[in-house]
């Protein structure tokens, strides 16, 4: 049986003239145990579908099977409870309270779950131990690095045992070595049989993922099984084409352009802003001349 | 689950102590200053009450007037009632100690009349009164002692505190003759200061009291004004204040225009003020509880805005609306408790001032703390509700971003 089984679920806003569809009749079956990179540009409805695979968000149609349970038209309350005992979430910018230490940021799942102090700081512990934060679980988060922080979040994630976890671009705010100290440690997380989503602007780390996805303009495009440790070439020219028109994707995977399209910085696109501001100024010179002779 | 809550609030008051404080301090002086008034006024009336002396709860008092008039009293409304119709005689004050059950009487007589000392004046009252008197006034002589029934046609005087200083100016003028309507009398005792308010209409600091039959003497007129009576023991009150008033109305010629009043009607002069306070102090309580409220729903509201971002986390790891709802609840609830409890702890350091600083004894009662507690609570779920189920309806989307 498949851990998430979506058919065609759509998710619109707005309605009338101004409707705009994030997803566009998506299927999708994931499997326990995959890694799944979920690649796609700004707007392609990557994150819509994380939400919604999340439960933080419910599809206008469509219907959502977890762990063989329609769960698309659940009340909120027992939203949050799937979602408490089933996802786990990584977030970009780790996410975890300030006030709280490394420790209890980690037992908080729990403690939303009902199980006592002593348990679920103990269940904190041993996963802490398991990302190799145990030194480190009395601190407040603003007294570790953004590696260390997202190493905390992958343990919050865990301590729940959850069916899925959801990363949305955990490494989008780290630095490459503890980038790949993270990617490390959710690849062996997905070693022990955990199913992880995870979403990324970052072709190269594709290698970690053993099914990739690449979705555009609410759609999934391509969805294709590829070995661990490879980045299927077919999904990078995809994306180093289609990359050339937005600006953002640009800068979040510069190192993996540069390899392709060695001359991206000659574009003549670059070049236009400029003009325009030196228009501007010189038609203010004019103005202020004006106003001088007058 | 509750207990939880109790934690996290616990926790995000912790890291938010200075603001939390500040609103806590509507609640604080709210609480502490009806704590300290409720506790001034509970004590006042305990000294009161505990005025009745030896006799304790087997006084009864018979007034003249009738019985609505005679329980709102003061001593200036009993001197001016006039001798005519409705005042208590000796023969009422003679039958009654023949009355089984009675086992003392003390009439309270009032003489008009200016006590003079070396051409020094004072007026204040003079009672006529018998030896039986300081049984029924929880009032403790400072020096000499009260006449006895020996004395009762001798010209001795007892005196108040404030009669020594004024008149005498001196703390034991015992042996000192004050005059009277022409008559010396001799200082033989003088009270102790009494402390607060009167029991029964009189005013020991500044009553020169004399003996009965002496008094007699000197004025024709003595009006009695009150008869203290004892009966046996708090049960026999019943029947003897019954036999009293079947007795009296036999003397009166079958009029009842006089009161026979049990301590508690006795005291309800005092009740009554003290109802009136009670209800003003309520009306401030109740005030200071809506402003102390409002400012801990303000604060609320702000903390909501801005752990905006928390409320998302929480959500995203699992925390559904209702327990969003109570953690934010519980948050208003605790610090309107603890600003409660705070302002107790104020009131009883007030309190402590108070005693040492003055004559006034303020008593904390346990029920005043705990309608404290209560309205604490109150105050926090209600003012904690509105910003809490605003946390709880936030989407997590929205407030991830």
């Amino acid at each position: 049986m498949p851990i998430i089984q979506i058919e065609e679920l759509s998710k619109l806003y707005g309605f009338g003239d101004a409707t705009t569809v994030a997803l566009d009749e998506v299927s999708l079956t994931i499997e326990k145990g995959e890694f799944i990179a979920v690649m796609g540009p700004s707007g392609s409805g990557k994150t819509t579908l994380m939400n919604i695979l999340g439960l933080l968000d419910r599809p206008t149609h469509g219907t959502y099977t977890l762990n063989g349970r329609n769960i698309s038209k659940l009340s909120k309350n027992r939203q949050a409870k799937v979602r408490r005992d089933n996802i786990g979430f990584i977030f970009q910018s780790f996410n975890l309270l300030p006030k709280l230490t490394i420790l209890e940021n980690v037992a908080l799942p729990l403690a939303y779950k009902g199980t006592r102090q002593t348990k679920r700081l103990k269940a904190a512990a041993r996963v802490l131990e398991q990302v190799g934060l145990s030194d480190r679980d009395s601190y407040l988060p603003g007294q570790l690095s953004g590696g260390q922080l997202q190493r905390a979040a992958i343990a919050r994630a865990l301590v729940n045992n959850p069916s899925i976890i959801i990363a949305d671009e955990p490494t989008g705010n780290l630095d490459s070595v503890s980038a790949r100290v993270v990617m490390e440690l959710l690849s062996e997380v997905h070693k022990l049989g955990n199913t992880v989503l995870m979403v990324t602007h970052n072709p190269s780390l594709t290698r970690y993922a053993d099914r990739i996805i690449y979705m555009l303009d609410g759609g999934v495009v391509y969805d294709e099984a590829s070995a661990v440790g490879e980045i299927p070439g077919r999904v990078q020219k995809a994306i180093t084409a289609l990359r050339l028109s937005d600006d953002d994707d640009k800068l979040a995977t510069v190192s993996a352009m540069m390899e392709t399209i060695p001359d991206i910085s000659k574009t003549p696109e670059a070049e236009d802003p400029k003009k325009k501001r030196k228009t501007v100024r010189q038609k203010r010179k004019a103005r202020k001349q004006k106003k001088a002779k007058k | 689950m509750i207990s939880e809550y109790f934690k996290m609030a616990l926790q995000s008051i912790r890291s938010a102590r200075f603001r939390s404080g500040l609103t806590m301090f509507g609640i604080i002086v709210g609480v502490s200053s009806v704590v300290t008034i409720v506790s001034l006024g509970q004590g006042v009336k305990q000294q009161i009450t505990a005025q009745s002396g030896e006799v304790g709860d087997s006084l009864v008092v018979v007034r003249p007037g009738k019985k609505t008039q005679a329980r709102a009293i003061s001593f200036d409304s009993l001197r001016n009632f006039s001798g005519g119709a409705g005042s208590l005689s000796e023969k009422d004050w003679q039958s009654t100690e023949k009355i089984p059950g009675v086992t003392a009487v003390a009439p309270v007589g009032t003489i008009s009349g200016i006590a003079t000392y070396e051409k020094k004046e004072y007026t204040g009252s003079i009672i006529a009164s018998t030896a039986n008197l300081p049984v029924f006034l929880n009032q403790d002589i400072e020096f000499g002692q009260f006449f006895t029934a020996a004395d009762s046609s001798k010209k001795v005087a007892v005196i108040g505190r404030d009669v020594a200083e004024r008149l005498f100016e001196e703390n034991v003028p015992i042996g000192k003759k004050l005059t009277i309507r022409g008559v010396d009398y001799v200082v033989g005792g003088v009270f102790e200061q009494q402390n607060s308010g009167t029991f029964a209409a009189i005013n020991v600091n500044s009553a020169i009291f004399l003996p009965y039959e002496s008094a007699k003497e000197i004025s024709t007129s003595i009006q009695i004004l009150q008869l203290f009576v004892a009966a046996e023991s708090p049960e026999s009150v019943a029947k003897v204040s019954s036999d009293i008033r079947t007795t009296l109305i036999a003397n009166h010629a079958g009029q009842e225009d006089f009161a026979v009043l049990e301590k508690e009607e006795a005291l309800e002069a005092t009740n009554e003020v003290f109802y009136q306070l009670t209800v003003f102090i309520a009306g401030v309580a109740f005030i200071s509880f809506i402003v102390g409220g409002i400012g801990i729903m303000n604060i609320m509201f702000a903390t909501v805005s801005e752990r905006t971002k928390e409320i998302g986390i929480r959500k995203a790891v699992g925390a559904t609306n209702r327990q969003i709802l109570g953690q934010f609840v519980m948050e208003a609830v605790v610090l309107s408790l603890v600003g409660g409890l705070l302002g107790i702890v104020v009131s009883l350091l007030a309190n402590g001032i108070i005693r040492v600083t003055t004559d006034l004894q303020p008593v904390t009662t346990l029920l005043v703390v705990l309608i404290v507690f209560g309205l604490s609570v109150i105050t926090g779920i209600i003012s904690g509700f509105l910003p809490a189920a605003q946390a709880a309806r936030k989407d997590p989307i929205t407030a991830l971003r």
